[in-house]
């Protein structure tokens, strides 16, 4: 699946874009403060003024555990952006596809994506295919990438998948809300395998 | 630029993640009446204590500040081309995508069957699709015609979610 198909890019760009934001903001108002934006009074003032230290002094417990708390939510969301870049989808190595009185039924994600680019590969209008299991144990999904052949059509590989392997696939996990997205690739003209 | 952009953002939330455990630590170091580890933080305060907010060096730093969020924003805000256009939905729950690099590969080899082009390139974006074509010895308008056809038909083909503007640049050459 592509950065447009996992969503990462564009969270990249509004987060990014927040950052770049608050920047802005912080560095705005030092300037519009620093020439007199808003009166001489605040201009000549300490950046930590007698007023600002007194106040932090006189709740130094709260602000401590204030600012401590504010510092870990900050380096928690900053693992979860890191882990976004390093593993945009996560793949599934094995997903539920049964309770029962004897115990919870697996299946291993590795043969049911080879299954399913088996089913995928299996329209002449599919040149090469490519199938993973993403998402979560709760919520697995399926992420396709497809090589239309030359000279194949794009809409009989859709309808092959959304009409037979998709099915299939949901039929074999007992899950009719099984997600999929397909990418299509057209087969490059000059007889090299698009990447 | 995608690529190029996940890197950059895994330097930011890196620096977030590193920053916020730092910051935490000092805090918790100070609380205990410590010396700071990494940051420090007694000369920073000593500094924003003298330091007025017209002080030259807190000018500087503001306007660094400024200047790193309006370089962000104008990264972040650059109107990048999709990596993969969305296609009509077949089904209504298989969400489909085409390739872009791929579809302009395939619509300049489709043009350069058009009678009168001897070559041509294909460059899409979200809404527009440039083809620049070569023709040799006809009528450039005509040609031009006839590519807009052809391309308009592909794309059909193609069933897109969202219809392309078609812009068709034809370069006359003579032969000699």
């Amino acid at each position: 699946m592509s950065d447009a198909g996992t969503g990462l890019d564009a969270s990249n760009r509004v987060v990014a874009s927040i950052l770049g934001l608050t920047l802005v903001l912080a560095g705005g108002y030092g300037l519009v403060r620093g020439l007199g934006g808003m009166g001489a009074d605040a201009r000549l003032r300490p950046l930590l003024d007698q007023e600002l230290r007194a106040g932090i002094a006189e709740y130094a417990g709260w602000v401590a555990g204030v600012a401590t708390l504010v510092a870990l939510v900050v380096a928690w969301l900053g693992w979860r952006w890191l882990r976004r870049q390093l593993v945009p989808s996560t793949p599934l190595r094995r997903i539920p596809v049964g309770d029962g009185q004897g115990g919870r039924t697996w299946i291993d994600t590795g043969a049911l994506a080879e299954a399913v680019t088996r089913d995928l590969a299996a329209s002449g209008h599919v040149a090469a295919g490519q199938v993973r299991v993403v998402g979560f144990h709760g919520a697995p999904g399926l992420a396709l990438t497809a090589e239309v052949a030359p000279g194949g059509d794009t809409r009989a590989v859709r309808e092959h998948v959304a009409g037979h392997v998709v099915p299939r696939a949901r039929a074999v996990l007992g899950r009719d809300e099984l997600a999929a997205h397909v990418h299509l690739r057209l087969a490059d003209p000059g007889g090299r395998t698009v990447g | 630029m995608r690529v190029a952009n996940r890197v950059l953002c895994a330097v930011l939330a890196l620096a977030l993640l590193a920053g916020g455990l730092v910051v935490a630590v000092e805090i918790v170091l100070a609380g205990l009446g410590q010396r700071p580890w990494l940051v420090p933080h007694d000369g920073w305060r000593n500094w924003a204590t003298v330091t007025t907010w017209s002080a030259r060096s807190a000018r500087v730093l503001f306007a660094a500040l400024v200047v790193v969020g309006l370089a962000l924003l104008a990264l972040e805000l650059w109107r990048r081309k999709p990596p993969a256009l969305p296609l009509a939905s077949a089904t209504g729950d298989v969400a489909a995508e085409l390739d872009r690099r791929s579809m302009e590969r395939w619509l300049a080899d489709r043009v350069e069957r058009v009678e009168g082009v001897s070559g041509a390139q294909a460059e899409a974006g979200a809404k527009v699709v440039h083809i620049r074509a070569d023709s040799v010895g006809s009528d450039a308008g005509v040609v031009e015609q006839r590519v807009r056809d052809a391309v308009g038909r592909h794309l059909e083909e193609l069933a897109l979610a969202r219809p392309l503007r078609v812009k068709v640049d034809v370069r006359s050459r003579r032969v000699s």
